[in-house]
């Protein structure tokens, strides 16, 4: 081939090579074109789905995170201004938003679900929906929820978001340690979700209690009224500084003692205490020597209630509080509901461990009964309700060896609102079905109208109220602790006696939290039986009882409170104060003289010649006993002064040896006015009172009665000591 | 030849096929003014939630004066050329729906008589005060 022909041949064929490079990239670029026109016009409508989706959800979020403000700010106004609200409602809510969006949007086909999710904010958890950590220092209100939403109408389903908002708050307690005579402001930071600080409150979003000790309550203290949109400090950091219209009105120490509330502009509320315990000690005042107490003092557990105002209260008495200045006050109590406090003790002396003790929550009245105001138990208050005059707060103080004096308490409260009330374990149980109470100590069958014969004691009573004692370790019944009696029945003793049903209090309401201190029963009657002869009555011309007893855990005794009013004059042989049956099993007996303050006897039951038997000046206790189990019933000085406020010539300590029948008895009974001597006739208002405690041991001899009775006795009571 | 004839009827497809794209969607569409609207709608409404003042004027208890006040707040808020029509629903006892008061309307009542000229946006308002009680706001717009 010519050279020419060959370079224009090779020159074509290039040119031709061109135009397919051109041709390709053409084709590629005119793919990859209408690869995206085809993109964007299928996915067009896709997008514009999911504009429309994430605007319904960006809805759905918004009006979602209002409801739970909402619920959370209802939630806790409740709780501030009733101390209570019913946290179940939150998840029926929930679920009542969720309907009522999937109605709201109807053409969406949204099927919103909530649940429970465990967030944290400000170091503390929420959780359970609803969350509030009040009355300390630092406080928080607190809601979160999981939303998952799925809408049919976009065919997209498993959005998932969970929100929390909050409120928290927090008090500048710093100014206690200042110690200064009066305080005139005080400063608070208030902050909401993510350490936002709440810059838009006035003095009207705050309220400060203080404890007035003359009005003895709570009482608001007037804030000046100021607006804070210039407040640097709060637009910084959320600190809000309070200032008191009276500068001095808050003296010392009145200004540890405060309760602040806190409510922002959606109605979230937090409330604040400048305090969370109130420590003092309890001293013993009974004698130490042990030529008077032995050894050991392992059973000496005193059950003490407090109440507001600093009244305390051992076995009907109000015990004296006292501190080393003479000055010092005792913190009130702070209106708080009542399951949230808790109490510490300690038990190898005031410098030991704090460790935690069963506490229980009591209401009690001062009742006006025939003229007389009695205090007496309503029963286990509601666990919801705010610490008031008429709360009382039960724990134990024991003293297990001679050597130690004193006991340091710490009654304090949990933060939490959620806390139950104290429910720790206990001996204590009582079953209805029995009608009997159980510790590991004794066992009590409350005989009544309603359960009339105990299956472990041969006699029916017919309606009598009394209190059948058994022992725990073998079942074996001692008889009844019977609470009052009067005259005799064809020679039988104690025919007419309190008849009634008792009330039990051993549950809070009607929840399955129970008393885990002391069971209460409470026989309000005005009715008297025969407990021989029930055709005789029962009757209402004689007496009317309100007797109350307390059937304590962890301890040897059980306390009853007895007050009787006579209704009209009666005649007949005998009042007995207490009588305690014996079902034939102690074999001795003794008792306190009254007269030489010493012990008289022991004596043998003679069950071959059985008799009654009766001693004069019966003193502070009397005993019976076997080898095996042993029972002493106490007096207090008052009770023992009331049995001889009818006529002390006539006060005897007796015992009774066979039951009607023949049985073997061997009782022990408190008569104020005996029954072996002429008949005695009452009269319309006659009144007494008495307090018996009953000691359960372990028998062998009446030395443990005569070891622990002083701590029944008043001059004896234990003494409240403050710090200061 | 037939390379460039390759070219001419590659471009003739692709313009063919970008002409009918843009035929079938064009950007200013009734639907893309629809989506504005909406937005618009809502933000409207979520704006007037945060400032307190929708939830304000819907629990009026005097719910004439609650919607007349929030007529005016709408009137002031959307651009003057978007006529609206609200309606407000509640909740009986039973769960049923049932409209609070009238409707709420600015402008042309004919202009909200196509759909396909209307956009709605519907809100919820949680409760406000003690009770739960929410109201369901649905918000009918159409530019003039």
């Amino acid at each position: 081939m010519p050279a020419k022909t060959c370079r224009i041949n090779r020159f074509a064929r290039g040119k031709r090579g061109q135009f397919v490079i051109i041709a390709a990239l053409m084709v590629v670029i005119m793919i990859v074109s209408i690869a995206v026109v085809m993109y964007s016009t299928v996915s067009y409508y896709r997008y514009e789905s999911w504009e429309e989706y994430m605007s319904s959800v960006d809805n759905v979020m918004t009006s979602t995170k209002e409801m739970l403000v909402f619920i959370l700010a209802n939630y806790t106004r409740k709780m501030y201004e009733k101390g209570i609200a019913n946290k179940g409602v939150v998840g029926d809510m929930l679920i009542r938003w969720a309907t009522d969006l999937y109605k709201a949007f109807p053409s969406y086909g949204l099927n919103v679900t909530f649940s429970e999710v465990f967030m944290w904010a400000y170091n503390r958890p929420i959780y359970n929906f609803i969350k509030c950590y009040w009355y300390r220092p630092e406080g928080l209100s607190g809601i979160c929820a999981g939303a998952k939403i799925d809408s049919l109408k976009f065919g997209l389903y498993g959005y998932n978001k969970s929100v929390s908002y909050c409120l928290y708050a927090k008090v500048d307690v710093s100014y206690i340690d200042r110690n200064p005579d009066s305080i005139g402001n005080i400063n608070v930071t208030v902050l909401e979700e993510n350490g936002r600080p709440v810059a838009d409150l006035t003095a009207a979003n705050f309220e400060v209690l203080m404890f007035d000790p003359n009005l003895g309550d709570w009482k608001a203290v007037t804030l000046v009224n100021r607006d804070y949109s210039n407040d640097k400090a709060v637009a910084s950091n959320g600190t809000y500084t309070l200032e008191f219209a009276n500068p001095s009105s808050i003296q010392k120490p009145y200004y540890k003692w405060l309760i602040v509330t806190v409510h922002d502009s959606r109605g979230v509320y937090v409330s604040l205490s400048t305090y969370s315990s109130i420590d003092f000690e309890v001293q013993r005042a009974t004698p130490t020597s042990q030529s008077l107490r032995g050894t050991t003092s392992a059973d000496e557990i005193y059950t003490l209630e407090c109440g507001i105002g600093g009244h305390w209260h051992w076995n009907g008495k109000e015990l004296s509080v006292t501190s080393q200045s003479g000055t010092a006050i005792m913190p009130p109590f702070p209106p708080l509901p009542i399951k949230q406090f808790r109490v510490k003790v300690t038990e190898t002396g005031s410098s030991g461990p704090l460790v935690p003790s069963p506490c229980q929550y009591e209401i009690w009245d001062k009742l006006n009964w025939h003229g007389k105001t009695i205090d007496v138990p309503r029963g286990l208050a509601d666990p919801w309700a705010r610490f008031n005059a008429s709360s009382r707060i039960v724990f134990q103080v024991k003293f297990p060896r001679l050597d130690i004096q004193k006991q340091k308490v710490s009654i304090h409260w949990l933060d939490d609102l959620d806390a139950p009330p104290d429910q720790t374990p206990g001996d204590l149980v009582y079953d209805s079905n029995t009608f009997t109470a159980y510790t590991n100590r004794y066992r009590v069958e409350f005989i009544g109208v309603g359960h009339t014969k105990s299956p472990t004691y041969p006699y029916d009573y017919y309606g009598v109220a009394a209190l059948v004692m058994i022992n725990p370790s073998n079942g074996l019944c001692f008889g009844p602790w019977n609470l009052h009696a009067f005259g005799k029945y064809e020679g039988s003793l104690g025919r007419w006696r309190p008849y009634g049903q008792w009330q039990i209090k051993y549950w809070y309401g009607n929840s399955n939290k129970r008393a885990v201190v002391r069971l209460i029963a409470i026989l309000n009657s005005t009715q008297v039986q025969n407990v021989y002869n029930p055709s005789n009555g029962p009757r209402s011309d004689y007496y009317d009882t309100y007797a109350v007893v307390f059937i304590t855990a962890n301890v040897k005794y059980l306390q009853l409170n007895v007050h009787i009013y006579w209704k009209q004059a009666k005649t007949d042989n005998g009042i007995w104060f207490a009588s305690i049956m014996g079902n034939g099993g102690p074999t001795n007996y003794a008792f306190l003289n009254y007269t030489t303050g010493s012990v008289a006897g022991p004596y043998q039951y003679n069950y071959t010649n059985p008799q009654h038997r009766e001693y004069k000046y019966p003193g502070c206790w009397a005993a019976h006993w076997n080898n095996n189990f042993g029972r002493g019933i106490i007096l207090n000085s008052a009770s023992v002064q009331s049995l001889r406020s009818i006529d002390p010539s006539r006060t005897r300590f007796s015992i009774t040896e066979s039951a009607p029948g023949g049985a073997r008895q061997g009782s022990i009974e408190l008569e104020a006015v005996n029954c072996g001597g002429n008949s005695y006739t009452t009269y319309a208002g006659l009144s007494y009172s008495y307090t018996l405690a009953m000691w359960m041991y372990d028998g062998g001899s009446y030395t443990e009665v005569n070891n622990y009775y002083y701590m029944f006795l008043e001059s004896y009571a234990p003494i409240i000591w403050l710090g200061v | 030849m037939r390379v460039i004839e390759t070219i001419l009827a590659s471009l003739v497809i692709m313009v063919s096929l970008t002409f009918v794209n843009n035929a079938l969607i064009p950007p200013y569409s009734p639907r893309y003014e629809a989506m504005e609207l909406e937005k618009l709608g809502y933000n409207v409404l979520h704006n007037l939630e945060t400032r307190g003042i929708l939830t304000r004027y819907v629990y009026d208890l005097n719910v004439a004066r609650g919607q007349s006040l929030l007529k005016s707040a709408l009137m002031v808020t959307l651009p003057p050329d978007v006529y609206f029509n609200l309606t407000i629903y509640r909740f009986d006892e039973s769960g049923q729906l049932y409209m609070e008061g009238q409707h709420i309307v600015y402008g042309d009542p004919e202009a909200f008589k196509n759909p396909s000229q209307v956009s709605t946006v519907t809100y919820i308002l949680a409760s406000s005060g003690d009770c739960y009680d929410p109201r369901i706001l649905v918000l009918q717009l159409s530019r003039r």
